[in-house]
């Protein structure tokens, strides 16, 4: 009466659900749950599956960042990255000397594709408008799309003086490019703002606070809402026509620093 | 012992309900906990301690603003006042704690001054301008606003939690605003929710660039960003 053979049946798909449903709970990590999968289907060798043939330390700092992300740089241990790679304490400290170093080399990362971004965005040979919707088109798709910046704007004090004192000047970098675009449009009568060290850091903080609050599964695209970002950026609230601010700008210069 | 519940359960309850009601702020509600429990020995001098209490906040705000939460030390906010670390004990557990009730006073205040804003009369570019304009002021002379924003992630699961939900509601209002403006035509359309989390984004962020002996005076920096949010870049026909 006992029929082993469709018991013995292996429903693969039903494993993959049993899985994926762990991930969705969190119970497991997205790389554990990848993994597992391709293993099942017999694509993944034994041993250490993430890592073959792949640059080792970029494995280190993506899984570093998602886990940092999910889990806030605190109460994230070398172990857990470890394990979302399946490699060892020790195979991390080959790469990194600490964890605060793979933070430092996370947010580093960030810094430096958001000041390409930029960079490529305000080199462009075209009007003041054009160059600052593309430079900041791609400073947002850089912030939105990569768990990194959220990851840095996040645990900026936990960085050494040192190391925020290089980032600041990154930033101070960005700061500037935008700010030189927003002053040539100032000068062609193209741009009206009341102060441009003030527009760019209103500009970029309007931007940088979607890392907070911006869900990839939700029903806005990063595309979408870069595109409504920056024409809300541009064109402001109020329907368009005259200025509704108050009087005209008095001389706030104070001559103090900058 | 028969009697097991202390008499006091049900009045720190209600202290607790009215704080999250808003009508207690958590100074207030640490302060009689405090006195009612006898941690502070006889509640003597009510108005003395509360203002106490006030004052430890403001002067942990200060220094959390300006060295960040995990480099500043009980005693360090102790020696702004001349307290010593047992003093300062005395009315808070834990530097946790402490800036649970920095936020929990930022939050308390920009829910207050942004419904009075919204409240005034005029149409919603008069009402939303105030809104932002205090909003903005908030967060330029508040150092508490400033620790809300950058120390927020430091505070316990529970106390998120609830003030997340307090923040939303804050932008819900800001964006009920826009949309009613949207509908009398005042405003332009777009996603409402993008535009309004855009606002807000841009004025929390002052906490990250904001010094107070810049080149700008407070005033002037409120008004450019203010300008900015509604009017955009872009350059408008003149009247």
């Amino acid at each position: 009466v006992k029929q082993d053979a469709p018991e013995a049946a292996i429903h693969a798909e039903k494993i993959d659900d049993v899985l994926r449903r762990a991930a969705e709970r969190g119970d497991i990590s997205g790389s554990q749950l990848e993994w597992s999968i391709r293993r099942l289907a017999g694509n993944a060798r034994r041993g250490n599956p993430r890592l073959g043939g792949r640059d080792r330390r970029q494995d280190i700092l993506r899984a570093a960042t998602t886990t940092f992300a999910r889990r806030g740089y605190r109460h994230t241990t070398l172990e857990d990255i470890a394990n979302e790679l399946f490699m060892t304490k020790a195979g991390i400290y080959h790469y990194f000397s600490s964890k605060v170093a793979i933070l430092e080399a996370i947010v580093e990362q960030a810094m430096v594709a958001a000041e390409d971004a930029v960079a490529t965005g305000t080199a462009q040979r075209t009007t003041p408008t054009e160059r600052l919707r593309r430079a900041l088109r791609n400073y947002a798709s850089v912030v939105l799309e990569q768990e990194a910046q959220s990851v840095s704007f996040s645990h900026f004090d936990e960085l050494s003086s040192q190391v925020q004192a290089a980032l600041n000047t990154r930033r101070k970098t960005i700061e500037a490019a935008l700010r030189k675009v927003v002053e040539e449009g100032v000068a062609l009568r193209e741009f009206e703002v009341k102060d441009s060290h003030i527009a760019v850091f209103g500009i970029l903080g309007a931007i940088n606070w979607c890392c907070f609050w911006y869900d990839p599964g939700g029903r806005l695209s990063a595309e979408a809402l870069v595109g409504e970002l920056i024409e809300r950026v541009l064109n402001g609230v109020v329907s368009r026509g005259p200025r509704s601010s108050v009087a005209p700008a008095p001389n706030h210069h104070l001559g103090r620093n900058d | 012992m028969p009697e097991t519940t202390s008499p006091l359960t049900a009045v720190v309850s209600s202290l607790k309900e009215a704080q999250r009601r808003g009508e207690l702020s958590s100074a207030e509600l640490s302060w009689s906990l405090a006195a009612l429990t006898g941690r502070r020995g006889r509640a003597t001098t009510r108005t003395k301690g509360a203002d106490r209490t006030d004052e430890i906040l403001d002067a942990a705000a200060r220094v959390f603003r300006r060295r960040g939460f995990h480099r500043t030390t009980i005693e360090g906010i102790g020696t702004q006042l001349k307290l010593t670390k047992a003093g300062v004990y005395h009315y808070f557990a834990s530097k946790q704690e402490i800036l649970e009730a920095i936020c929990e006073r930022a939050i308390a205040q920009i829910e207050s001054d942004m419904a009075a804003a919204l409240r005034q009369p005029g149409d919603p570019l008069v009402q939303l301008k105030g809104a932002i304009e205090c909003y903005a002021e908030i967060l330029i002379r508040q150092d508490s606003a400033a620790v809300l924003m950058r120390h927020f992630d430091e505070q316990s699961e529970t106390v998120k939690r609830e003030q997340t939900k307090r923040r939303k509601a804050i932008e819900l209002t800001l964006r009920q605003k826009l949309e009613e403006g949207v509908e009398q035509g005042v405003f332009d359309g777009g996603d409402t929710r993008v535009t309004g989390l855009a606002m807000v984004g841009a004025l929390n962020w002052i906490f990250s660039w904001y010094e107070r002996d810049g080149r700008l005076s407070a005033e002037a920096v409120r008004e450019a960003l203010v300008s900015l949010l509604l009017d955009g870049v872009l350059a408008r026909p003149p009247d």
